[in-house]
């Protein structure tokens, strides 16, 4: 489908000069249909194709000879104005990839007979089909964290599983079953849950790329749905509809299925020697005697070499050993344990065989400031930091005996220690420490807060740091290699700290995170452990936080507000800042929120008083206040952070297919380890009852088909809810708009037409023939009637209600009904209840909507 | 072109809804949308199939109605692609205020209509009822005798409809069941010859923002009829169409058509007229009645409308008399739909005596010896002079 994209409005020399509904047509003065359909034509730059019901505006617009439409233009019928453009947008849409037909958005109009009644069955068709599946995919190469802490792109791991599942698709949708662990979010914290399918469709043209400030980005199709922080708690973006400053919902901290213990020899090459203890090598020997009748023949039968087991001491490929143990029916991953004497030049034995916490920490420092070479297996490890140096040497003599340490100071200054290690060098390249350590998330966290002191100790600094005229506390971790970075940022979130990019540096400035790496990342190097310390001090006694990430969703300012007043606590008492947490012009941290609501709770479970900071603890609370407690606690929890976005980009996509993966419970999936991202569903099922009126006319209207009489005054049913019907159809977009609010319908024109499906609008036009009044007053009469709250103006996105306009003092219904003579009959005085029971829908119906608005996400 | 002889198209062995499905894939179809209905199920299934298979390039619309279908056909249509539905019996009338909106708004579109008995009660077998009803609403029409034809008209009926000078929807129909769920051998054409025989569609009016027009306008009592005169022109000109695409077509497959197909018409006496797969029945009858003696002819109607006014008059020049089978009951009329085209034809100038037969409604089997009862009572009725009345064949009076 073609991009679109209309952004809203911003002065009215953005809109075309000439009209595309001219002048000379036959429609009465002070038409309302005929306002709509010339701001409908001229909302957008492009033009486009207009789909016409039978009603006033098409007859009255082109009795031939002459026509008022200066767009392309077609009539069909009366009910199937939908189906129609159904039709031409498909149809459209294939021709125009040919280069037969030039592509253009599509706009069909309808009156009420066309839309609310012959045509609703049209319309509810072209809305269906629109979206019986949500198509919401990623880019191949994006990565999933799988249930154990494998980092694979997604791209790889669908397609493995295809293959695996012998299905080939040619072109076109395809969909899996699946048993894979993700990472994904259960609203609190990052862990994996279950994927149970994966899809797989052709790329479209365009991804779009969002870039957030800490650094995460993420390739997706325009209509993947992203977590954004609204105002009313967290909501789902599409993609294409993400903008600078949208706060996403990035991970700080991600668990994984961890593996118990880690076997250096797992990390070994096949081609790596070891000399098996004797205990180790005589079952060996007696196996292959008992099994083949001899050791040389048990030898000759596998294809092994005889003297590796004729003679004790000889070192034996590691990968000779895995299969002879497969042969012979034993359990390598029993008996991997005993091996620890490898060989490599001189045999060299390792103290454990585990991976261990010291092991770890070198290789971060090899990482860091190291080098590993082929040649005689030579790790190389350079500092100007001679304690550094000497710790690595001692953790080495002591990992490893059988090995020289030289270590040779050159003219600047600067110590080259270097030893001769096969393990340390198969090490460091299986776990490729330097380019893509991603191995590494995989292992416990003491281990993972090992190798990033190593790294940190060789490459990091730390310290109060001037940054914009002002002095900060930072950790910095630098690279040259951006996908070290990542991973180095992915080994600090599985430690629970978040950092972002910031050039060649991973940062950690915010309080909370820093002193988490001072508690779980152990330095060695005596010049940083004083500038942890400093940094340590430089917190105490101050409310300093830092930058970033301990910033609360927006929410939070107006639940405690809320409460207060549900409540009756006047929340001046607690803090006046609090109207303007609610009103979104200041932000707090989790923390501050949190001292609130402690507080709060306090005094609404009727204790007296403690004031701001002051111990609360071990206080009984009644279910009110554990109630507020428990209702903002998943959302001051630390697992997660805000992180705006800063850059949004359409790239032009170079793969050929999109992936993604339904994960179960949670429907949500956390790729690269960044931000929250929505699932692909296939059959989403919202209990929705539209509330159905019949008709468009309103109760009490006097029309040609339902008079005014003497016995009954007027339509006696109610008009019919049509959004709400179109939004059970679960569309991107529904709105309703009013002619007076001219600029409020052309934006959202604009943004319906910027959707990947079908959308609609309900504009309130007011007739002056049919409702008889005045035909200068027809802008009037729009006004008026969203004034009196009777036609609310709001739009759905995504399924979130949100009223645009709020009519804080609403004018009495009788204002709109005295207006027009099609209700003259009400406003006799034996009708005066009829004129109360349509007060009372209007607030009815107002409040309804308000209550759709605050439960958040309903369609 | 060159023919393509008959040995070298291949044979495949489809039913009738299939065949039209086929024929539909070659014809490099840019859109369709359909709901089904029995028998013309297989039809949508089929090019289903092959949409998901990759075969066709084409979007494929599953409305919820056939109003919704054929309002959507007409869309397509309006921005310039070659469109396609198919229906039966109820679905042919739930479209019935669209089809002269089609007809009206000049798009050539094509239907498939598997003809099937209206309701009440309802039936799913076959008659012409569907059809029949709709032939005054502005469509070319044909009628398939078997899966052989059902796949050639497919493909015609493009051709017959975008012709600039014709630009007018198109239908034909297939006997339901009798021919849409019966497999025979059909020669098909190879994929590059049809897309060469048809080749892309070119409309001249189209929806086109960069020459943006005005379609489906309101015209008043001083133009409306002008419209209406123009597309009788353009029904008129579908005659010659129709038959320089038979010409071209023969050319192609080898397979001759004409808008009437006679068998041993040259020196009958009586002639058997009929439509659809009822005509291979009545070839059958006419062989037997001239075993015995009686001159008997067959004529099949395949060009339904425009009525190939010449053609019949020609062939029904010399005849004694004509027994039009009717598969249809034209309640109230003095006669069935091919009688009053026929007589309308031939009057005054051809003095033949026509009687009107109406057989097999709801799938009430037909055969040789009914028909050639019929031809019987004909030719008697007619030199006794008797009028027309109708009468029907196969049914417990």
């Amino acid at each position: 489908m073609a991009k679109r994209e209309y952004k809203p409005l911003t002065k009215l020399s953005d809109l075309p000069e000439e009209n595309r509904l001219v002048s000379g047509h036959r429609l009465c003065a002070g038409c309302g249909p005929a306002i709509v359909g010339r701001l409908a034509t001229i909302a957008v730059p492009d033009v486009p194709i207009v789909i016409n019901a039978t009603g006033c505006l098409e007859v009255g617009t082109t009795l031939y000879p002459y026509t008022s439409w200066a767009v392309p233009w077609a009539h069909v019928t009366f009910e199937n104005a939908a189906a129609v453009a159904s039709g031409v947008v498909e149809a459209l849409d294939k021709l125009s990839k040919e280069g037969r037909a030039k592509d253009a958005p599509v706009i069909a109009f309808g009156g009420d007979g066309g839309t609310f009644d012959i045509g609703l069955q049209a319309l509810s068709g072209a809305l269906e089909r629109g979206h019986r599946f949500l198509y919401i995919c990623l880019h191949p190469d994006e990565e999933l964290i799988l249930g154990d802490g494998t980092i694979v792109p997604i791209g790889e791991m669908v397609e493995s599983h295809m293959r695996a599942a012998n299905v080939d698709g040619r072109d076109g949708f395809l969909s899996i079953p699946l048993n894979q662990e993700v990472l994904s979010w259960d609203g609190r914290s990052f862990r994996p849950f279950r994927a149970v399918r994966a899809q797989r469709k052709e790329s479209p043209p365009e991804l779009v790329q969002i870039t957030t400030r800490s650094g995460e980005r993420l390739r997706l199709t325009p209509e993947h749905r992203v977590l954004v922080d609204g105002p009313n708690g967290f909501c789902w973006k599409q993609a294409a509809h993400i903008q600078v400053g949208d706060e996403l919902y990035s991970a700080r901290n991600i668990s994984i299925h961890e593996s118990p213990s880690i076997h250096l020899i797992d990390y070994m090459s096949d081609e790596r020697k070891v000399i098996p203890p004797s205990k180790i090598r005589r079952r060996l020997n007696r196996l292959l005697a008992v099994r083949h009748g001899s050791i040389k023949r048990g030898c000759e039968n596998l294809g092994l070499n005889y003297w590796l087991f004729k003679e004790r001491g000889r070192p034996i490929p590691i990968g000779t050993l895995r299969h002879l143990t497969k042969e012979l029916g034993l359990d390598w991953e029993r008996l991997k344990k005993e091996f620890d004497t490898f060989k490599g030049g001189k045999a060299m034995k390792v103290r454990g065989v585990q991976l261990n916490q010291d092991l770890l920490y070198i290789l971060g420092l090899i990482a860091a400031d190291g080098h590993i070479s082929r040649n005689r297996f030579m790790i190389t490890f350079v500092n100007k930091e001679k304690a550094l140096v000497e710790t690595f040497m001692k953790i080495h003599q002591n990992l490893f005996s059988g090995r020289k340490v030289t270590v040779q100071k050159d003219s600047n200054g600067t110590y080259h220690l270097t030893v001769s290690n096969p393990v340390l060098y198969e090490l460091s390249r299986s776990l490729k420490i330097a380019q893509d350590p991603k191995e590494i998330i995989r292992m416990p966290e003491p281990l993972i807060s090992s190798f990033v002191a190593g790294v940190f100790d060789g490459d990091g600094y730390c310290g109060l740091l001037t940054h914009d005229y002002a002095e900060e506390a930072r950790i910095i971790i630098s690279s040259t290699k951006e996908m070290f970075r990542r991973r180095i940022r992915l080994l600090l979130k599985r430690l629970g700290i978040a950092s972002f990019l910031s050039g060649k540096d991973v940062v950690i400035s915010s309080r909370d995170d820093l002193q988490r790496f001072i508690e779980r990342v152990k330095s060695k190097h005596p010049k940083k452990l004083r500038g942890l310390k400093t940094i340590e001090h430089y917190f105490i006694g101050t409310k300093r936080r830092g930058k970033y990430f301990s910033i609360s969703p927006r929410v939070c300012g107006r639940t405690l507000k809320d409460s207060c007043r549900a409540h009756d606590i006047p929340v001046r008492e607690l803090d006046a800042s609090i109207f303007a947490l609610s009103a979104g012009t200041r932000r707090a941290t989790k923390e501050r929120i949190q001292r609130y609501a402690s507080e709060l709770a306090l005094r609404i479970s009727g204790n007296p008083a403690v004031g701001l900071g002051g111990n609360s603890t071990e206080v009984a609370l009644d279910s009110g206040g554990q109630q507020l407690l428990t209702v903002l606690e998943p959302l001051l929890v630390d697992d997660y952070y805000l992180d705006p976005v800063v850059e949004v980009e359409r790239i032009s996509s170079e793969a050929k297919y999109v992936y993604d993966v339904t994960v179960e419970e949670s429907h949500v999936f956390v790729p690269n380890g960044g931000f929250v991202i929505s699932n692909c569903y296939d059959n989403e099922a919202y209990a929705n009852t539209g509330v159905q009126r019949s008709g468009a006319t309103p109760f009490g209207a006097a029309t040609t088909t339902s008079p005014a009489g003497r016995v009954i005054p007027g339509k006696q049913e109610w008009k019919k809810d049509l959004v709400a019907i179109v939004a059970a159809h679960y569309i991107p977009y529904a709105a309703t708009s009013s002619i007076a609010q001219y600029r409020d319908f052309i934006n959202k024109v604009r943004k319906a037409l910027s959707q990947y499906g079908p959308s609609f609008i309900h504009v309130f036009a007011p007739c002056t023939f049919g409702w008889r009044f005045d035909t200068s007053q027809t802008i009037q009469m729009a006004k008026l009637i969203v004034d009196t709250r009777i036609f609310p103006v709001y739009e759905i996105e995504n399924g979130t209600l949100k009223m645009n306009f709020k009519v804080p003092k609403p004018k009495p219904v009788e204002e709109y009904l005295k207006t027009q003579r099609r209700f003259a009959h009400l406003l006799k005085p034996e009708n005066k209840h009829l004129v109360d029971l349509i007060q009372k829908n209007t607030d009815e119906n107002w409040e309804r909507l308000l209550r759709i608005e605050a439960a958040g996400k309903v369609f | 072109m060159a023919t393509i002889q008959r040995t070298k198209q291949e044979m495949m062995e489809l039913t009738g809804d299939h065949a039209i499905a086929y024929g539909a894939k070659q014809s490099g179809i840019d859109f369709v949308a359909a709901y089904p209905i029995t028998p013309q199920t297989i039809i949508v299934e089929k090019l289903s199939e092959y949409l998901a298979d990759g075969m066709i390039d084409a979007k494929y619309v599953n409305v919820e109605s056939e109003h919704s279908a054929i309002s959507a056909v007409i869309g397509a249509a309006l921005v310039g692609a070659r469109a396609f539905t198919a229906t039966s019996s109820q679905g042919l009338a739930l479209m019935f205020e669209e089809l002269p909106v089609a007809s009206g708004m000049r798009v050539p579109i094509v239907l498939a209509n598997v003809m099937r008995a209206l309701s009440a009660p309802i039936n799913i077998h076959c008659d012409h009822s569907d059809i029949l009803s709709v032939r005054d609403q502005g469509w070319v029409m044909m009628i398939a005798e078997n899966a052989q034809e059902a796949y050639d008209q497919t493909i015609m009926s493009f051709k017959i409809a975008e012709d600039p000078s014709v630009q007018l929807p198109t239908m034909y129909g297939i006997d339901g069941f009798i021919i849409s769920h019966s497999m025979e051998n059909v020669y098909t054409l190879p994929d590059e010859v049809v897309s060469e025989y048809l080749g892309v569609r070119r409309s001249l009016y189209k929806l086109d923002v960069d020459n943006p027009m005005t379609f489906g306008p309101l015209a008043l009592f001083d133009v409306y009829f002008e419209f209406r005169r123009q597309q009788h022109d353009a029904m008129m000109n579908a005659y010659e169409v129709a038959k320089e695409v038979f010409g071209s077509f023969e050319q192609v497959s080898g397979r001759k058509y004409s808008p009437l197909k006679n068998y041993m018409t040259d020196d009958a006496e009586v002639l058997i007229f009929a439509a659809g797969s009822t005509v291979g029945t009545a070839r059958l009858a006419a062989r037997k009645l001239r075993e015995e003696g009686i001159k008997a002819g067959v004529s099949g109607v395949t060009l339904l409308r425009p009525f190939p006014v010449p053609e019949v008059m020609e062939t029904l020049s010399g005849v004694k008399a004509v027994a039009v089978l009717e598969r249809m009951l034209s309640l109230g009329s003095p006669a069935g739909p091919h009688y009053m085209d026929l007589a309308s034809a031939v009057y005054p100038q051809l003095d033949v005596r026509m009687y009107d037969f109406v057989y097999g409604l709801g799938g009430r089997d037909i055969d040789a010896d009914m028909i050639g009862r019929a031809a019987k009572t004909a030719l008697a009725d007619a030199q006794n002079k008797r009028p027309n009345e109708v009468r029907f064949l196969g049914v417990r009076e």
